[in-house]
């Protein structure tokens, strides 16, 4: 065993090189599926949203993305924000849809960590039909013209501020007549 | 052949990973809200765990004793990555759920310790035996703390309804509270159960 | 502000054992006393920073450039065994106590998923570097913290006349739940 470090250094060059190799292939075989698959679930977003939808083009703002859409023969339909709120156990991530006249249209929540049973109310019909068809030049404000859920006031909460946020940054940037 | 059967049995119930030897239990208390999740975290640690066994028991003549551990962690890695991105391609309501306990089977105690303490010592057969029975084992454990809080949590098993509309669901169950006394009340009722059956 | 939000959320209201289930064995294992989970606490605390910071300079600088994140696992987690064995040779000859105090569990620290969790979460939230070491110290100072409350809380327990089958991890698991429960009190108070 006189050259064991030289015979040790190179097991384990060996094996991580091994490694190495193998996952770089089995990444070249899952990375397309993985690619088109988010690809996939997005328009199929987008189309629940938006059934007439042609083409989006995609805009950073801040740190979210929001997707402009238009039908076939070009025409604005309305925007999709890939967006974010401050819930009771974390960040919720979800999809705001807003039509060509400044409505919402529809709401997804991708993720959440809110209590089940109580803060996750904000993935159901029962919140979510308070927010559908508000306008960005509504207030948009709890108590004023729609309500959080009692029990749940800091994820509905977090959701309505959020919702209010990412209104004025449409309004802003899309809305313009 | 009696002691080849052992090494399988063993995982079940007298070395139950879970409840007997207490490892591996970040996962178990972390994605068992759902009989479903439970089984997919246990199936992903029986996958490592078998290829691991297998791997190392192999390579275990030609591996100095003195760099054992980095390669082991190397085997264990990578099968772990390979598992990460397959349940990414394939299985994504899985892999999202998951999330970052899929990684951490690198260093998930089952895994390292059945390397540790039973492949590096002993031929293949003998070592798959070994993973089939503890990757069953933990699958098993992994479920059944799924399948109990999903039923008392949210009044379903494997998402089918079982305890009907009526049923208003205690949804402390689902939450991290709900997860340690579930599993502590588990452990003193196997304890029990064990004894009462003469298994120590 | 926003610092002190990452402190806040990663000691009380994400604490990393009581709601975000990472390192439950030592704490299973290691909170029969209270002077040794104060020194797990303090080795994790140290290790995780130093190991956050090797990983987040990694994974920009070698593993982005080239495209290698699925390496990730593999690369954090050979850096924290390196990191670990380095940790346990200072150990060894400059306290020699503490090093007979934690046996067996230094070598485990390997092994404990809060070092890969934190590095592994430091990337894929996106911290900067200094968010990245504010986090971990503060994961750590979490991390201690449940394991001094488990502790103490255990000392008391061996008083406790209770069935057998209940002794140990069980009733450890059922006191965790109930700790669990206070630490909820926290959450939604600060967001990130």
């Amino acid at each position: 065993m006189r050259e064991s470090g030289l015979r040790m250094a190179l097991t384990l060059l060996i094996i991580g090189a091994i490694c190495g190799g193998l996952l770089s292939m089995v990444n070249g075989f899952t990375a397309p599926v993985i690619e088109e698959r988010a690809m996939t679930e997005f328009l199929q977003a987008l189309e629940g949203f938006f059934p007439e939808v042609e083409d989006y083009e995609a805009q950073e703002i801040g740190d979210e993305v929001f997707y402009y859409c238009t039908d076939n023969s070009g025409n604005f339909i309305g925007v999709v924000g890939q967006v974010k709120a401050d819930g009771y156990g974390g960040k919720i991530s979800y999809d705001l849809a807003v039509n060509n006249s400044g409505d919402i249209i529809g709401m997804r929540i991708s993720s959440h960590g809110e209590t089940p049973g109580i803060g996750d109310v904000i993935t159901r019909e029962e919140f979510q039909s308070r927010v559908i068809g508000l306008n960005y030049a509504d207030p948009i404000s709890p108590g004023v013209d729609v309500d959080t859920v009692s029990g749940a006031t800091i994820s509905t909460g977090g959701m309505l501020s959020s919702i209010r946020r990412v209104m004025d940054i449409i309004g802003e940037n899309f809305m313009t007549n | 052949m009696s002691t080849l059967a052992q090494e399988f049995s063993k995982g079940l119930l007298k070395e139950n990973p879970t409840f007997r030897l207490l490892l591996g239990m970040c996962p178990t208390l972390a994605i068992t809200t759902s009989a479903f999740f439970g089984f997919g975290m246990g199936v992903s640690v029986f996958f490592v765990l078998l290829c691991s066994n297998i791997v190392i028991s192999v390579i275990r003549n030609f591996v100095p004793d003195k760099v054992r551990m980095p390669a082991y962690i190397l085997v264990i890695a990578t099968f772990v990555t390979i598992t990460d991105m397959v349940l990414n391609a394939f299985v994504p309501e899985l892999h999202k759920a998951l999330g970052i306990f899929i990684p951490l089977i690198v260093v998930n105690c089952i895994i390292m310790g059945r390397a540790e303490a039973f492949a590096r010592k002993n031929n293949v057969i003998r070592s798959i035996l070994d993973a089939l029975g503890m990757g069953v084992g933990v699958t098993m454990s992994l479920t059944l703390v799924g399948i109990i809080r999903e039923l008392f949590g949210a009044g379903s098993i494997f998402g089918y309804n079982i305890m009907g509309t009526a049923f208003e669901p205690m949804g402390v169950l689902a939450t991290p509270p709900g997860a340690f006394i579930t599993l502590g009340i588990l452990l003193g009722l196997f304890n029990y159960a064990f004894k009462r059956l003469g298994i120590e | 502000m926003h610092l002190l939000a990452i402190i806040f959320v990663a000691i009380l209201s994400n604490n990393i054992v009581l709601s975000q289930f990472l390192g439950i064995c030592p704490y299973l294992g290691v909170t029969k006393r209270i002077d040794t989970s104060v020194g797990m606490g303090m080795a994790v605390i140290f290790v995780m920073t130093m190991a956050a910071i090797v990983t987040w300079v990694l994974d920009l600088f070698l593993l982005q450039p080239f495209g290698l994140e699925f390496l990730r696992t593999i690369a954090f987690i050979l850096v924290i065994a390196g990191l670990v064995q380095l940790v346990e040779m200072i150990l060894k000859k400059t306290n020699p106590a503490l090093f007979r105090a934690l046996g067996i569990y230094l070598p485990l620290i390997t092994t404990n998923c809060t070092i890969l969790g934190v590095a592994l979460l430091n990337v894929q939230s996106g911290h900067n570097i200094i968010e990245t070491v504010v986090y971990s110290i503060a994961t750590g100072i979490g991390f201690t913290l449940a394991m001094v409350i488990m502790a103490g809380i255990r000392e008391r327990l061996e008083l406790v006349n209770m069935s057998n089958y209940l002794k140990g991890a069980a009733v450890t698991l059922v006191s965790a739940g109930i700790l669990s429960l206070a630490f909820m009190g926290f959450k939604g108070m600060v967001t990130l």
